[in-house]
This record gives C-alpha cells, structure tokens and sequence, in this order.
C-alpha cells in the first residue's frame, strides 16, 4: 500500500481574483499623486471604484482561507512576513482613501493623504510579487516576483487616463509604464523554469497551453492597451488591460504550479531502472 | 543533552509495507485526508523491470523551516530539539506553507480548514520514545538519527537548498550508483 495522493483541486482561484482586482486598484492609488502633482483631481468614481475593487478582492481572498474567520491572524507578522504585509498594507490603502473621502481635509491635508495612500499602494504591488518570492522552491523564486508591481503602476496609469483624467504626458506615461511591464513580464516569464511534464494533475488541462496563455498575457496587457491609447481610445485601452490583468493572474496561478515529489521522484526511477543489472 | 529530531531512511530495508504511515494515522487520530507520513515508490510502476525501492517520506523537521518563514500567523515554531511545530490555534489556512516548503510536508486538510504536518510525535519523543512511525516499520528501515556516531553512514539525501537544512539523512542500498541517487535526491530540493 503506498499513499500519494494529494489535494488535486486548483485551490488559487480566489488569489487569481483577489490580486486581478487588488493589482489595478493599488495601481489607481499609486498613480495618483503623479497626476496630483500635476495640478489634476481624479475622478471620484475612479477612486470609489478602486477601493470598491480592492475590498471585493480581499473579501474574494477568503475563500482561499479553510478558516476565513480567522483571518485577522494574517496580519501579525506584518513587517516580517509578505504575506501579513499584504494583508495589512491593503487594509492601510483603505483607511486612508476611507479617511480622505470622509473628511474633506484641507488642500495641505489632501496632499499628505494622497502621498501616503500612494506609498502604501506602491508598496502593496511590490509585497504582492514578494509573497511568492518562495526561496526554498525554485518556481517561486524568479523575476516574476516585480511584475505586480509593473503590472499595477501600468494598469493604474492607463485606469485614470480611460477615466477621462487629463493631465500632460499621462498617455506617455501610460505607454512607458506599459513597455516596462512588458520588459518586466518577459524577463521574468523566460526566468521561469519549464514544469515538469505529465505531473502536475492540480490544475485544469488549459494551463498545459503555457506559451498560448503567456502570449494571450502579453497581447491583452500591453500591446492592444498600447494600440488603442495611441489611437485615442482610452476607454477601450482600460477594459482591455483589465481582462489583461485576470488574464496575467490566471496565467501565473496556473502555470507557476509546483513540481511534485512525486515528479522527481519519476527522474529518480528513470535513473534508477537504467543503472539496475540486467 | 537535548535529544534532537530527524529521521534516517534505509533505503535497502524499506520494503514499502507503509505500516509507518498506518501508524502515523493511528497515533494522530487517523486524520483522513490529510496524512503526515507517505511512501512513494521508485520504479514499481514505471519501471517495473528494475529494482523497487520505497521513499517514506514526512516532515524533514529542517533546520531552517520555509512553512515557518512563508506562514503569515507564526503558526510554526522550531523547538530547541529540532521539532518543527505546527500550532493549529493559529492557523488561518492559507496553505502558503504548502508552497513554500520543498518537500510536500505540509498538508491542507479540507475538512478541519487547517494544514497539518508531522510533529515527529512530540508527545512520545518528549517521553524518550521514537515516533510511531519509527517504531512501527518492521524493518528497521526507518529510525531517528542518532546524535553522533554513525552519521558517516548516512548521507543527507536532499540539497541544502536555500538553506533549508532538512534533517532527513538516507542510508543507500548497494547495487544503484549511490552518488547519481544522491545527486537526484538533492535535487528534489533544488527542482521544484
């Protein structure tokens, strides 16, 4: 009697979510004091939205808890640990953009609450990537680990100028945000070791399509966003990347899936039977 | 002196009988779907023309765990003896210690919402017992490594990849060309 089995349901479908919406959300929030300072408000839907997306996320998130009622206890290593960092930086983006809303501050006030939500947002999309930066496990441990934070500046950027947000150099900026989110993507995306073949049962048969997924990635996210910005349809551009970045999200939970003992275990057994006596 | 925890396995002894992991289940109330202890075998089905040889596997108890340094709650703790605790009060079920460690250790049970791992039977190790697992293999395959003398004998089977440590050592059989196994072994840590 052996015993190899293993949990073979895709669990990541909640995280592909949480961090599809949480990833444009900190984006919005961490663009906006670059279009602050350019003498320009944004839209006050856009910001509802982003924190509507950002909650929605995080409450998605809870599915992938087996306990969601403890999920309090996420946040007590935060500082130490990027998965708490996560958890509790979001939970500051809200209170200040919740602050901020409420409280009508003065000009002076405004600007120091617009920085400080657009500092926590940075540092949720870098702690995003960091929470798979898994050093024991080598698919966890590439360049993949910055594309959160590329991903969301881009997608951020692109979300205010598809609102009408019009401030100089905002679609330049948008364009450049997008080919560095691209530069970013392919070096992490060719950092990214090759799964082992025939043994990774836990995810559904359309993750085997890695380079299909991973062009579909780069079309929705940076080169049709592109065209059509500089075209001059930003609206379109937003919708785009937005199916772009659950595109992104879906591609990286499916396809960065762990090798299994039990894949290594196959090499070990091919070496073995061709070192037996014969 | 503090004994401390980690197993050693012959791979020459085990005959994959997996009484280890019948009573692994036993001694921790028989968790259904989420078992600390398997046996995965080498060549029994894909290559059934070669020798067979079994692997039982659990925690390797590393000395630098990755579940401890990926779990958000600081549901694991390292005890001064070497056992790698899993506090189950504290976790949230996350399963990022299911990535992060290399080895498959710890496991989600859906049922409870929580994972759980071995814990090298802290009650009975505490008590100067060996595991149940240890005690149960018919064989002597599978033992708690010693705290000093014959460790030239065993060879540590996985990688110190990323400064992990496991504390698992393997003895090899004869008739394989060892120093392949071992370098494969190792790579169980560094491939995935």
């Amino acid at each position: 009697m052996t015993n190899t089995a293993r949990d073979q349901a895709m669990h990541e479908w909640p995280l592909a979510v949480f961090t599809a919406l949480a990833i444009p959300a900190a984006g919005v929030c961490a663009a906006r004091p670059i279009v602050y300072s350019l003498g320009v408000t944004a839209p006050r839907p856009v910001m509802t939205a982003a924190a509507g997306a950002l909650v929605a996320g995080l409450a998605v998130s809870l599915w992938h808890l087996g306990r969601p009622a403890r999920a309090p206890l996420a946040v007590r290593r935060a500082g130490r640990n990027a998965l708490s960092s996560e958890v509790f930086l979001a939970a500051v983006v809200l209170a200040l953009s919740a602050l901020e809303s409420a409280a009508h501050p003065a000009p002076p006030v405004r600007l120091a609450l617009v920085s400080a939500t657009g500092l926590a947002a940075l540092l949720l999309l870098a702690v995003v990537g960091l929470v798979y930066f898994l050093p024991a496990r080598r698919p966890w441990r590439s360049a993949l680990v910055a594309s959160p934070l590329a991903l969301g500046l881009a997608a951020g950027v692109v979300a205010l100028a598809s609102a009408g947000v019009r401030a100089p150099l905002l679609v330049d900026l948008a364009l450049a945000l997008l080919a560095a989110d691209a530069i970013v993507a392919a070096f992490g995306w060719t950092s990214q070791p090759a799964r082992a073949s025939g043994f990774d049962p836990v995810h559904p048969a359309v993750f085997e399509r890695r380079r299909t997924l991973i062009a579909l990635r780069f079309v929705t996210v940076d080169v049709v966003p592109a065209v059509l910005l500089l075209a001059g349809h930003a609206a379109a551009a937003g919708i785009v990347l937005g199916a772009g970045v659950f595109v992104d999200r879906l591609t990286f939970y499916g396809t960065v899936c762990a090798r299994t003992t039990e894949a290594e275990i196959a090499t070990i057994e091919r070496v073995i039977a061709g070192s037996a006596p014969r | 002196m503090t004994r401390k925890a980690g197993f050693v396995l012959d791979l020459g002894r085990c005959v994959g009988c997996a009484a280890c992991v019948l009573a692994c289940r036993l001694e921790h109330g028989w968790p259904g779907s989420a078992p600390f202890r398997r046996v995965l075998p080498l060549n029994e089905v894909r290559h059934p023309a070669g020798p067979t040889y079994f692997l039982s596997l659990a925690c390797h108890h590393c000395e630098r765990p990755a579940c401890a340094a990926a779990c958000p709650t600081g549901a694991y703790e390292r005890r001064a003896d070497g056992i790698v605790r899993h506090r189950e009060d504290l976790c949230v079920g996350c399963r990022y210690c299911e990535m992060a460690c290399p080895f498959g250790a710890p496991r989600f049970d859906g049922a409870r919402g929580v994972v759980a791992k071995c814990d090298f039977c802290e009650a009975r190790f505490e008590r100067g017992d060996v595991p149940a697992c240890v005690a149960a293999c018919p064989t002597e395959a599978l033992r708690v490594a010693p705290d000093s003398g014959s460790a030239a004998e065993a060879i540590p089977g996985f990688r110190d990849a990323a400064g992990c440590r496991p504390s698992i050592r393997f003895t090899l059989p004869g008739g394989i060309r060892g120093a392949r196994l071992t370098g494969l072994l190792r790579q169980m840590a560094e491939r995935r």
